[in-house]
């Protein structure tokens, strides 16, 4: 009897002792920041100018992290996602191709049209919505913390659209505008010598500005209710003043007035499909460039609305209509800094400044809301300026850059200041590096004798082809088997193929300086599914070089090396040793040398929560001793 | 059906070659070239709608 009373009491300590500790992890309360590019060089010859981040390295801890190869937003982010490798989680670039067609397509999401569909003359109805599909693989470690009872808040972390179904997340980089691109802005202007074309992410045409009035024409998205898919439309309407600088804009139900050389703020725009009957909602800025003398302006890629969104932009889906109900509308287009106007001649520096700022205006926004409503469990928040504005002005505008790296950093102060107990963890994929000089490696392939063109204008000849490069840091084999028109043959062909390219490869040097252009070319092995999209070889570029613009989307130029003289400066598409990220905790940590991988391991052990199946990273907490922690 | 002149040098060349390939017919070779080059223009015209999606990254031209 005496032997069962202390049972009892021993497995009473035992349940309450666990039970503090399960509920001690409930109500922990963790904090990622997510800052796309931020370089290690950067932020260490600027340690005076970011207090916040300073203080934390200070008091806490800072090293490098190791980025994944290649060192791509897409894969990086997925590996900090899922805890795989590429090989595992499927993501090796930007781009992928499909051997079966040869075609490019998104790497990190499919959109798959309404199988069945009734139809009548030019009109078709759909009998199901179309299927919007994540390509990664691996499970995102916060469903991991949701299914022990741990609640997770992800806001705008790349490769997660349409967003994991789990706790609360807004979907980030790989979700596109209402037309299904990247981004595609609009520009009108009525200078007769800016000849109205399709340019790189966006459209040019040309506005007639009549009695001081001109209707513009706003791409929506593909109709879906016609057999064609003929784009939808919707009228934009700017009255400019006949003297001052001001101009009334008119849309659907909306009505701004822009002064010139400023920004609108979010105007909602319908779309109609079926006049009257059904329509589209999308949002768009716009930006009066210039009012007089000429007529110049920008109009945003149409984003979805987050308070009426028509694509899947937040698990669950009333979340985004939550947060827009309490800060307004806010950027939702996976990339939303507009480099594309920049590098076509729309903007100016002090044009693309101005819109990185109203993304940045949007970020605290979201930022601020996500601390008033953060509690307890795991709060992911991601910047997306620091790595767009390093692609434009890195190594040649110092001053502005800092400035974004400063926004960031008064950001992190506030989370320092509203969330002293949190425990705080700031992280980039990867690092940056000036692109001065670019590598056709189809050009290359091609004078090696591995390529060969059609005497046609189609491209390719995928007969006589036995490589090919297709993506920032892909090379393939145009393998039997897997490729449509493979060639290439298995076993000993394939291998004495792959030695040679690489050899070749690493001989490469630039014949304008004698420089080697690639460090490292690193064979993937991969088995299973992402087979069949992996490339055979991922080419770490030395830094100062990429991949040409071409060689990006498969194509071939006339010259291997050419000089980038795109207003696209930098880039880490490269050897990913050199272009590592950064890691920065509040937690006081002996010297760590960690990789992207062991990041959500550390997550889930800060909850007392083992890795899941497949993560092979290691935890940089070690073994976690809650008093040991800092601030 | 419908009738298409054809230049008569243009018709011999295309008659030999048919032979020589060893289709049963001018007609089916005219057929099964127009095919191969409709679905190279197709395939053209897709792969420029596909690009225009992915240009908005930014890192591609």
């Amino acid at each position: 009897m005496r032997e069962s009373v202390w049972v009892v009491v021993v497995l009473a300590v035992f349940q309450a002792g666990c039970g503090s500790s399960h509920e001690g992890a409930l109500r922990k309360q963790v904090i990622v920041i997510g800052v796309d590019g931020m370089d290690p060089d950067f932020v260490e010859n600027h340690w005076a100018d970011l207090p916040h981040l300073a203080a934390i390295r200070a008091r806490g801890s800072y090293s490098r992290l190791a980025t994944t190869t290649p060192p791509q937003s897409p894969t990086a982010w997925s590996s900090f996602i899922t805890g795989l490798d590429p090989s595992d989680h499927g993501i090796f670039d930007f781009v992928h191709r499909d051997p079966a067609t040869m075609q490019p397509f998104l790497s990190m999401a499919e959109t798959k049209p309404a199988p069945f569909h009734l139809t009548f003359g030019a009109w078709q109805l759909p009998l199901s919505r179309p299927r919007i599909v994540s390509l990664r693989k691996g499970k995102a470690f916060w469903r991991i913390l949701g299914e022990h009872g741990i609640s997770a808040t992800i806001v705008h972390i790349p490769a997660n659209y349409p967003p994991a179904d789990s706790g609360k997340s807004l979907a980030g980089m790989g979700t596109p505008d209402l037309q299904g691109t990247e981004g595609s802005f609009s520009y009108y202007t009525d200078d007769p010598g800016d000849k109205p074309r399709a340019v790189s992410g966006g459209v040019i045409s040309h506005a007639d500005v009549i009695d001081g009035r001109a209707t513009l024409r706003i791409e929506g998205p593909p109709d879906s209710l016609r057999r064609d898919l003929r784009p939808s439309s919707a009228e934009l309407i700017a009255d400019v003043d006949p003297v001052q600088p001001y101009a009334r804009l008119s849309v659907g139900g909306s009505v701004a007035i822009v002064r010139e050389a400023e920004w609108s703020d979010w105007l909602p725009v319908d779309f109609p499909l079926i006049p009257h009957l059904v329509s589209v909602r999308g949002m768009v800025r716009v930006f009066a460039k210039q009012l007089h003398p000429r007529f110049e302006l920008y109009v945003s890629p149409v984003n979805a609305d987050p308070e009426a969104p028509e694509l899947p932009i937040s698990a669950p889906p009333s979340f985004s209509r939550a947060i827009a109900g309490q800060t307004g509308r806010f950027y939702t287009l996976g990339i939303p800094e507009d480099t594309s106007a920049m590098r076509e001649g729309v903007f100016d520096l002090r044009d693309f400044l101005s819109q990185t700022q109203l993304v940045l205006n949007d970020e605290r926004k979201l930022l601020n809301y996500s601390l008033d409503h953060f509690r307890e469990g795991l709060l992911f928040f991601y910047f997306s300026s620091v790595d767009q504005n390093s692609h434009m002005l890195w190594g040649q505008h110092d001053e502005e850059l800092l400035k974004v790296y400063r926004a960031v950093d008064d950001s992190i102060g506030e989370v320092l200041r509203r969330k002293p107990s949190a425990e705080l963890m700031i992280m980039s994929d990867h690092g940056f590096a000036p692109f001065d000089r670019s590598v056709d490696l189809n050009y290359w392939l091609y004078h090696e004798g591995l390529l060969f063109m059609r005497n046609d204008p189609y491209g390719i000849d995928w007969r006589r082809t036995r490589a090919y490069a297709l993506g920032l840091n892909g090379l393939y084999l145009n393998l039997a088997g897997r490729e449509r028109q493979g060639i290439v043959h298995q076993g000993e062909e394939r291998r004495a193929l792959l030695d040679r390219i690489r050899a070749g490869l690493l001989g490469l040097r630039d014949p304008a300086n004698g420089r080697p252009a690639i460090e490292t070319v690193t064979e993937t092995r991969v088995t299973g599914p992402n087979a069949r999209v992996a490339p055979d070889l991922i080419i770490g570029y030395a830094r100062g070089y990429r991949a040409s613009w071409q060689t990006g989307i498969g194509g071939i130029g006339s010259g291997t090396f050419a000089d980038n003289t795109d207003p696209w400066i930098a880039d880490h598409c490269i050897n990913a040793a050199d272009v590592p990220g950064v890691l920065f905790t509040t937690r006081l940590l002996p010297p760590v040398n960690a990789g992207l991988r062991d990041l959500p391991v550390s997550l889930l052990a800060l909850f007392g929560i083992a890795p899941g199946p497949g993560m092979s990273g290691h935890s940089i907490y070690g073994q976690i001793d809650d008093k040991r922690q800092t601030r | 059906m419908t009738s298409v002149k054809l230049d008569k040098s243009l018709c011999e060349r295309a008659a030999k070659a048919a032979r020589k390939a060893g289709y049963s017919s001018l007609e089916e070779f005219i057929a099964h070239a127009i095919e191969k080059q409709l679905a190279h223009l197709e395939e053209a015209e897709s792969k420029e709608e596909i690009l225009r999606r992915l240009k908005g990254l930014g890192y591609i031209d």
